[in-house]
């Protein structure tokens, strides 16, 4: 019942109920979850734990053998209900869309960003989806810009990619293509938002103080296909690489089937698989369980085998500085690392331990492993417990 | 439960594979051509004071590490680098316990003693070149003089020193400079040789471009100012560059990773003010090798020059 940032969806189904497909099984004021496929449900487990950490309500729905008639979703009316009720996501950040467009709407939205850059993949399932339903991505596109009203809209694409898609599909005199450097982290909002525009902002603001709206090219398509082809939305475009690291594939999974599922039909075998993250190989978390369900908020899975797998050693940190000249923020990650590993949390915060996005470029490159997102984790979350604490 | 377990570790789940001891090999390997022509100038004595001096940093660290019950890093080849660097800014043929004694304070006094590489404020190859300069100021100025019929017994910069620039130039050519055909440490005579180690380096992005070139740049500029106004009473900007260990400190020394800022604009500052200092020490000061005490000096101003952090995106 959580597939998005935000507070859960509160379950509209109990224990063997009967549910269609398209049909909405978890609401909350700002997004819905529609169930995938026809069935009942046949578990409802309170304490699911999200691979954030938290406890959310988690129902299994077991499909019936015959497919029944697909119902109408119910959701008539207004553009922003369709969007609340079937549940559409900004996939990057994994928002409710509808929260997002409603704050762009107050603020005002000069410029909109439409990102098909992915994490790791040069082709990813965004890129592939631009490639492949250009029509319906564009579609969306336009959506957005009846919805927002921009000025301009930039659709950002990795340069690699450039010259197919601009041959490939009649983009439209309103959308301007920007070809940016397949460099990690480029796909982040605040470096799209400044490789583009050439602004940048504090973190703890967002780019909408800038009239710059910042969209990922699959919530533009899923919004395409959710409001104009009346389609229920209740499938994930995913990357999935591995287990062997040359095997790339840009699928479509339905919502709520386990990555168990998703490996065997790509024909991996369960044995050789050691880690299973979501998310890029660089700021991506690891799953538990191989019986996790695809959500909303996964773009990519990646499976690693055993021997792919590296460790993070904490050693005595040589002041290289390679971590300063990578970090993207340009902050100093591992001063930021050592403030919190040794409890000094306030000069953390001093140093701007929040504007961390955590894109993982200072551990990658430390020659001495330190797990510094790991640290800096640390200190962000000692930082709020503190600071809720103030506030009570 | 599934039958079998996944791993599950904080992000990122890859990485880069450098790691120090790939530094500290490359550092080394960097440093082989002046070793060779060290070797090759000064004669086969410097394998002897290099092996004492690499042998004995590793005998010395290890100890160290196992008297204080603290895990072994000998794996990170560190003391292998630093007893390889000090054997080369030593004179060669300096008798073997005064090796044994650099070594000894290179490792326990510039590193361990502050809880091991990294923890260290200062350069500990300076810390322990400083230490056998003023311990043993005959030692460290006795050359061997491999030229058949030497003009001068002084290394180019105590010419320098004691005689002014105009004898130096009559000794020396930039050529005999450049090439290292001077008497000097073992292997800081040739600036050919630790220009290709550090393009080696640079290459191998072991060593950020920032401190040696700032470092050149700080010495050439500083020095030609004074040489554009005074005619014949300062050096050739050029000879500054060439002799009295400016390649070695620019490559190997200044950028010693726990010693130097991290900054960029720190380093920057760092590289130009320790490239000033050197030639204000060489012109006006009292040691003949200011190159070194510039950049120990400037060691101590790294955690100040640390705050010059950059501007963090959006403030």
């Amino acid at each position: 019942m959580k597939q998005h940032k935000g507070a859960s969806c509160r379950p509209l189904f109990k224990k063997d109920q009967p549910v269609q497909r398209g049909q909405v099984v978890g609401q909350s004021s700002e997004t819905s979850i529609l169930s995938p496929v026809d069935g009942h449900v046949s578990e409802v487990n309170k304490n699911f734990r999200h691979f954030d950490g938290t406890l959310t309500t988690g129902l299994t729905i077991t499909p019936s053998e015959e497919s029944e008639q697909e119902q109408q979703p119910a959701a008539e009316g207004p553009v922003m209900d369709k969007i609340l009720y079937r549940g559409v996501l900004d996939s990057g950040a994994a928002q409710p869309l509808m929260r997002k467009l409603v704050k762009a709407q107050e603020k005002g939205v000069r410029t909109l960003i439409i990102s098909s850059l992915d994490e790791f993949f040069i082709f990813g399932s965004r890129a592939a989806l631009l490639a492949h339903h250009t029509q319906e991505a564009l579609e969306g596109i336009q959506l957005l810009q009846r919805i927002l009203r921009p000025e301009v809209t930039y659709l950002a694409v990795y340069e690699e990619c450039f010259p197919l898609i601009r041959e490939s599909a009649a983009i439209p005199e309103s959308i301007r293509l920007v070809p940016l450097q397949a460099k990690h982290p480029q796909h982040k909002d605040p470096l799209l938002v400044s490789a583009i525009t050439g602004q940048e902002y504090p973190l703890e603001s967002s780019p909408l103080e800038l009239g710059i709206a910042s969209l990922s090219l699959e919530t533009a398509s899923t919004l395409a296909s959710v409001i104009q082809n009346e389609e229920a939305n209740t499938a994930k475009a995913l990357t999935v690489l591995g287990p062997d690291p040359n095997q790339q594939h840009n699928v479509w999974v339905p919502l709520g089937a386990p990555i168990r599922h998703v490996l065997e039909h790509m024909g991996g075998n369960t044995e050789e698989v050691a880690k299973v993250i979501v998310g890029g190989p660089l700021s991506g978390t690891a799953l538990s369980s191989l019986d996790y369900p695809v959500t909303k908020e996964m773009d990519q899975i990646h499976f690693h085998r055993a021997q792919d797998q590296i460790t993070y050693s904490s050693e005595i940190c040589v002041k290289c500085g390679y971590c300063v000249e990578v970090c993207p923020m340009r902050l100093m990650p591992f001063l930021l690392s050592g403030y919190s590993s040794t409890g000094y949390i306030d000069m953390a915060a001093e140093n701007d331990i929040f504007s961390c996005i955590e894109c993982g470029c200072c551990a990658y490159v430390c020659p001495v492993h330190i797990p510094l997102v790991q640290w800096i984790q640390v200190g962000k979350s000692r930082l709020s417990t503190n600071l809720r604490s103030e506030a009570l | 439960m599934s039958e079998f377990k996944l791993t599950v570790t904080p992000s990122p789940h890859v990485h880069s594979g450098n790691s120090l001891s790939r530094m500290m090999r490359d550092f080394t390997i960097a440093l082989l051509p002046a070793t060779i022509f060290g070797i090759y100038f000064f004669g086969p004595d410097v394998v002897r004071s290099v092996l004492i001096a690499v042998v004995s940093a590793v005998v010395w660290e290890g100890l160290s590490q196992w008297l204080s019950g603290r895990k072994l890093e000998l794996d990170n080849l560190h003391a292998v680098f630093s007893g390889l660097l000090l054997a080369l800014i030593l004179p060669p043929g300096l008798p073997w316990w005064t090796i044994l004694v650099g070594t000894l304070l290179m490792v326990m006094l510039g590193k361990e003693a502050f809880g091991g590489y990294g923890s260290n404020p200062f350069n500990s190859v300076l810390v322990a070149w400083v230490a056998l300069q003023l311990s043993y100021p005959d030692y460290m100025a006795q050359w061997i003089l491999p030229l058949a019929d030497p003009a001068t017994t002084s290394s180019p910069m105590e010419v320098f020193a004691s005689q002014g620039p105009a004898y130096v130039r009559e000794y020396f050519s930039f050529t005999d400079l450049f090439l290292g055909r001077t008497p000097g440490f073992t292997g800081q005579v040739s600036a050919l040789m630790l220009l290709i180690g550090g393009a080696y380096l640079l290459w191998r992005k072991t060593i950020n471009w920032r401190i040696p070139v700032s470092y050149l740049a700080g010495v050439f500029f500083f020095a030609g100012i004074f040489w554009l106004l005074g005619t014949g009473a300062y050096a050739d900007p050029v000879f500054h560059l060439l002799a009295g260990g400016t390649m070695i400190c620019a490559f190997f020394l200044a950028t010693d990773l726990p010693s130097s800022p991290t900054t960029p604009q720190g380093m920057i500052l760092f590289g130009l003010g320790a490239g000033i200092l050197t030639v204000t020490i060489r012109t006006w000061g009292a040691w003949t090798f200011g190159a070194f005490y510039a950049v120990l000096i400037f060691n101590m101003f790294t955690p100040f020059l640390d705050k010059i952090a950059p501007d963090v995106y959006g403030r």
